[in-house]
């Protein structure tokens, strides 16, 4: 018996996920080491970090809840800085300052150049955006067409945010969101 | 006048003593009217798919005929994060052209090639729709109404059709398909387009199994070569 049907293959073989992608900038370009170390989670989500520890990158993707129309993070940002600035007040002629590493730098005045310290930042990133519903395949299932509306943040080593493409595309690392330091 | 009579009685002779013989006979026009067999057990096969086809082919020429089909299918379909339901109905049109010589007037078998135009229309919706967002943990919920689409497409065909006995006949056909436009597919794409096959793809093969009856309509006069040994 000869029938009349297309075989159709069961698997989902398509991206569910809907990423924000986010490029750090510093100095207007995007380097590598803009960021020595990076941390992430979704708030409510501590026990389970998006990024757990990565080294000199400068572009990530954190998944938005495609059941809400707001998504939230914890950012932490490792930079190394080359300068610190103390006030006026601080610290006399050839006062010692422990740093984070065990490196002590001998103050000559109050702007002084170090090498390698590390600067630990806290940022909270919010994130909104529209939704719309659609088939990904029947295979795989629904999900939404997501719209960046605005991206917000706490300012401690944040200078900026532009969006530089408010469609997330499934599946696809373009840049959605710029980050200048 | 003399020499016209010669000439006419010389080609004569040549033609007798050849053999060969333009002889007329009739050849009974008819409408073949045939049903897919093979969609009365896609149910067996694919639980959630049920249609029916009907076709019909008729002689304009010798060895060229009108074709075309006609169906229904329907689509039930549950899976874990939706189910999917279309109806609709699809026709197609157009020629088949008769390899098989042949020098018996009253022979109607076929080995044959041919196009076709189809066209579908169906509605379909998406109920129980879950979505789950694995980091975050969340669930929610969404139903589709009901959304129209339509389908153009193109056809190649081949095949047969033999004779069992007297104007009943059984044949099978293979196609091969490739869209030309469609409609309504923005948010969801059907699962299946009836005559069609995937709605995902751009183009589908198809494979029918048909049983067959012509009904005999009037008797033409033709001219018939025949070979004499």
């Amino acid at each position: 018996m000869i029938f009349a049907f297309s075989c159709r293959n069961e698997s989902c073989m398509e991206s569910l996920t809907n990423n924000v992608t986010i490029n750090f900038y510093k100095d207007n370009t995007t380097k590598d080491s803009a960021i020595y170390n990076f941390y992430a989670y979704g708030i409510g989500k501590n026990d389970n970090l998006i990024y757990d520890s990565v080294l000199m990158k400068s572009s990530f993707n954190l998944p938005l809840n495609i059941n809400s129309d707001t998504s939230r993070f914890e950012l932490t940002l490792i930079t190394i800085t080359d300068t610190i600035h103390l006030p006026d007040s601080c610290c006399p002629r050839d006062s010692i300052i422990k740093t984070p590493l065990p490196d002590t730098i001998k103050i000559y005045k109050p702007t002084f150049k170090v090498k390698n310290i590390y600067d630990t930042i806290h940022e909270t990133l919010i994130v909104s955006y529209s939704r719309e519903i659609e088939l990904v395949s029947h295979e795989c299932g629904f999900s939404y067409i997501i719209k960046l509306d605005s991206v917000w943040s706490t300012k401690n080593i944040i200078d900026s945010i532009y969006l530089s493409n408010p469609t997330i595309e499934r599946g696809i690392d373009a840049e959605n969101v710029k980050i200048f330091l | 006048m003399q020499k016209m009579l010669k000439y006419f009685f010389s080609i004569g002779a040549l033609l007798l003593f050849s053999g060969i013989l333009f002889a007329q006979s009739e050849r009974v026009k008819g409408l073949r009217l045939g049903v897919d067999i093979s969609r009365f057990a896609l149910p067996y096969i694919q639980a959630e798919h049920e249609g029916y086809e009907v076709s019909a082919d008729f002689e304009i020429k010798r060895d060229i005929y009108l074709a075309g089909e006609y169906g229904v299918e329907s689509i039930n379909l549950e899976k874990e994060t939706h189910n999917y339901i279309s109806d609709g109905y699809y026709f197609r049109a157009g020629f088949d052209k008769n390899f098989m010589k042949s020098e018996d007037p009253s022979e109607y078998e076929m080995v044959f090639g041919g196009l076709r135009y189809g066209f579908a229309s169906q509605t379909h919706s998406g109920n129980t729709i879950i979505i789950y967002d694995p980091y975050w943990v969340s669930e929610s919920s969404a139903n589709l109404s009901d959304a129209a689409c339509q389908t153009h497409w193109i056809e190649i065909v081949g095949g047969i059709k033999v004779e069992l006995f007297r104007n009943f006949f059984m044949g099978w056909s293979v196609r091969g398909r490739i869209r030309l436009a469609h409609s309504g597919y923005s948010i969801m794409e059907p699962y299946n387009v009836p005559g069609y096959g995937n709605g995902a793809k751009k183009s589908n093969l198809g494979l029918n199994f048909s049983l067959y009856y012509r009904i005999p309509l009037y008797k033409q006069t033709v001219d018939y070569k025949q070979t004499e040994d």
